[in-house]
């Protein structure tokens, strides 16, 4: 049975989403930052230290937030959530080259709306240590029918 | 001159409520394809809309790390289609004394279409970064 409103349940948990963080991926994401396309902070050691103080490069917080655009997609559909999906995340941890990350989701509310019902989604994004490195939640608005 | 100025000087030329052209630029379907291989995600349809001009924040702050982003989609960009950018500073704080500043983007093509609405606290003093973390 696909997912329709009816079966979106408070408390539901989406299933988890694993990926692996490298240099590569972080630079294929973050290698367009800037007007002057420099290597930066995300993307090179020099620029890390320079800028922040870190010794290597970490991966874009962006880059957790494109995660669970992952996530609610493969739950609400990715239809659905290109066209009224929100993610707002919270980075309180750095991700480093090198770590596991996981992303885990809750259903907290599901409220009917004029187009359908609005469900939003606790999500939390950890390390392979268990430590969480995002927090936040997301949202999208599922058709009635 | 901004690189004689003290941070304190330089936040307090951040004006709340600026609302600034971005600029234009077009997605390529390499920068959609990057995207999904940073991602792992072959269907991954929002790559990150770099402006093609540093915003008045950036030109202060020429370094910033991402504290907090929020990312609202409408309409997925198409490749080859012209999209763009208005930004508008939305609020500016200090949390203990580290500066921080709130910034949102929309991004609208050239049929009209709203794209996605992205927000991002900045956080300005970024060498805070390796004072907590290396």
């Amino acid at each position: 049975m696909g997912l329709t409103v009816a079966n979106i349940e408070v408390g539901t948990e989406l299933p988890p989403l694993i990926k692996h963080m490298t240099l590569q991926k972080m630079t294929w994401f973050s290698s367009g930052e800037g007007t002057d396309k420099q290597p930066n902070l995300h993307t090179d050691a020099a620029a890390a230290q320079r800028d922040t103080g870190m010794k290597q490069p970490f991966a874009s917080g962006r880059m957790s937030l494109g995660y669970a655009c992952e996530l609610m997609s493969r739950f609400v559909g990715l239809d659905v959530f290109s066209h009224t999906g929100t993610v707002d995340l919270k980075n309180i941890k750095l991700v480093m080259p090198g770590d596991t990350i996981t992303v885990h989701g809750r259903v907290t509310e599901v409220k009917p709306v004029e187009q359908g019902s609005l469900v939003t989604v606790e999500i939390y994004c950890e390390n392979q240590k268990g430590e969480k490195t995002s927090v936040g939640g997301a949202s999208a608005v599922v058709p009635s029918d | 001159m901004i690189e004689n100025m003290s941070e304190k000087e330089r936040y307090d030329l951040i004006q709340v409520g600026c609302d600034e052209d971005l600029g234009t630029i077009v997605v390529t379907q390499a920068q959609i394809d990057d995207n999904r291989k940073a991602l792992d995600w072959p269907e991954a349809p929002f790559p990150v809309l770099h402006a093609p001009k540093p915003d008045a924040t950036h030109k202060l702050f020429p370094p910033r790390v991402n504290a907090r982003s929020i990312r609202q989609f409408f309409n997925p960009p198409v490749p080859g289609k012209k999209i763009h950018l208005r930004l508008r500073i939305v609020e500016k704080y200090l949390r203990g004394d580290v500066p921080y500043v709130i910034e949102e983007t929309t991004a609208t093509d050239e049929d009209g279409r709203k794209i996605e609405v992205m927000t991002v606290h900045q956080l300005l003093r970024t060498k805070k970064v390796g004072e907590k973390w290396a």
